[in-house]
């Protein structure tokens, strides 16, 4: 479903940080990237939602090969992606239903669908009775489970963490963890990227380590 | 949903969660309008001042005192033939004395043994004349008129008056342009310091798959209708100034209804350009 072929990514005139990175990653998979801070992870994770461009190699997510893309095809494609930072990114003048319902504005959703739909993911994530609450009344765990709700709301191909647990304790951090592989079980493929490989070491999922450029795959 | 249903919505969002910062544009919108309002107003009633003089203004063509009935008529033919004459009246001797003493008085004329007043003609001329240098070659082809002995008029007056109008219409339009130039460049400059609140939105907004138009559409109606706002608030005034003017002082005339529906439209395209090109230039729509 997401296939990365030879990806090579530098800034500016410096050493590239990606070198020759490649790795695929099937329907209903959930894979974590491993890393130290400044490895490259988050640089991967904006290739694959086209936030940045690669200077070499290609990306194909479904039916969509990014070195032939259209600019125009770039928001529609970006709907077949669900995408969680550590900084949750909400909206801060809208509330949690408001925010869910941001994604499915911008498909098209009918109101009735929005509102539908928006009440099954709070309800997923365990916020619906905090539906009317904007991000400054919410923790941050129950900030991130409303970024998580709002990745989800059009049915992604891919959800994409970027270290989802950074700003979170680590009672929230495992609750969150759970709550991912509740959603992959369900059959959304996962990609999460993150430094913290303690919290995730004990996890039955592949785990690939981005090192000087690289990727390499540990294998069971 | 409509997507323009959605653009205001988020438009009004924004407005509610930031209503200090959208207050405070509106108010300096409105304080460039009155400004332009102003001259508008100005320009206008210089422009009504000058059309009822032009109206109002006649020449006075005196007759020689021993002209005969063919020059008289040969001059009032001239006068009929002539483009810039709207109206021509004789007036004789009689209606000459008659005209002063209703103006001066009885006293102004009891002392005199004779009329010494001439016969003349009142031409009531085409405002138009006044264009360029028409008037002073009229004035000059009549003055040439066999039997004409001389013509009475306001030429300084009229100049003067010309020369006014010019400059309050020069000074009006390098204003309206000014302050046209200014208040969009408030907005934009408005818009511009409110891009770094908004620059997580937007990016938020791209990331779940907005397009630009959906992105920056409800921005480009906050900055038309902070225009909209900030110019009906200042005809509101300068209405209610005007009123107050007529009431104290003189008697003005205020801006008809299409001019004052075109100055609030005008407020908001400024808005939206304004906001248009902050858009543009800061965030590469």
């Amino acid at each position: 479903m997401l296939i990365i072929r030879n990806i090579k990514k530098s800034f500016a005139q410096s050493e590239p940080i990606l070198r020759d990175v490649s790795l695929e990653l099937g329907k209903g998979e959930m894979v974590f990237l491993v890393g130290p801070s400044g490895v490259g992870k988050s640089t991967l994770l904006r290739l694959i939602y086209l936030e940045e461009k690669p200077d070499s190699g290609e990306i194909i997510l479904g039916v969509y090969n990014f070195t032939r893309i259209k600019k125009k095809q770039v928001p529609v494609m970006r709907r077949q992606l669900g995408v969680i930072f550590q900084d949750f990114k909400l909206i801060a003048e809208r509330t949690a239903r408001e925010n869910v319902a941001l994604a499915m504005e911008v498909a098209g959703k009918s109101k009735r669908e929005i509102s539908q739909r928006g009440a099954e993911l709070l309800r997923l994530v365990g916020l619906l009775h905090r539906k009317n609450n904007y991000p400054d009344q919410l923790s941050g765990g129950e900030c991130q489970r409303v970024a998580i709700a709002r990745a989800l709301a059009n049915e992604p191909l891919l959800l994409l963490a970027d270290e989802p647990t950074g700003n979170l304790d680590s009672d929230n951090s495992q609750s969150l963890l759970e709550l991912l592989e509740k959603i992959n079980i369900q059959g959304c493929s996962i990609l999460m990227a993150t430094h913290n490989i303690d919290s995730i070491s004990d996890m039955p999922y592949r785990k690939l380590y981005l090192d000087n450029g690289i990727i390499r795959e540990e294998k069971n | 949903m409509t997507y323009i249903f959605l653009a205001l919505r988020e438009a009004l969002r924004i407005i509610f969660h930031q209503f200090g910062a959208f207050l405070g544009s509106v108010l300096t919108i409105f304080l460039a309008m009155l400004t332009a309002g102003s001259f508008a107003i100005i320009i206008k009633n210089t422009s009504l001042t000058l059309d009822k003089f032009k109206n109002e203004a006649s020449l006075e063509i005196y007759l020689e005192s021993e002209i005969d009935s063919i020059a008289k008529e040969n001059i009032q033919d001239a006068l009929v033939a002539n483009r810039y004459v709207l109206q021509v009246k004789f007036i004789d001797k009689d209606m000459a004395l008659f005209r002063l003493r209703e103006t001066f008085g009885q006293q102004m004329v009891a002392g005199l043994k004779t009329n010494p007043l001439p016969e003349s003609y009142e031409v009531t001329l085409e405002s138009f004349v006044y264009e360029n240098s028409n008037f002073e070659e009229l004035v000059d082809s009549l003055n040439r008129l066999p039997g004409v002995e001389d013509i009475g008029y306001v030429p300084s007056a009229i100049s003067r008056l010309k020369t006014i109008f010019k400059a309050v219409a020069f000074l009006g339009i390098v204003l309206g342009l000014l302050v046209i130039l200014a208040t969009g460049f408030i907005v934009g400059n408005t818009i511009h310091v409110r891009i770094a609140e908004w620059r997580q939105t937007f990016y938020v907004m791209r990331l779940v798959g907005a397009g630009s138009g959906f992105i920056y559409t409800p921005y480009l109606l906050i900055g038309s209708l902070t225009g909209l706002l900030g110019s009906a608030l200042s005809i509101g005034i300068l209405k209610l100034g005007t009123i107050y003017f007529c009431a104290q002082v003189a008697p003005v005339s205020f801006l008809n209804l299409p001019e004052s529906v075109s100055f609030v439209v005008a407020g908001g395209l400024i808005g939206f350009a304004g906001s248009y090109i902050a858009l543009k230039k800061y965030l590469n729509v």
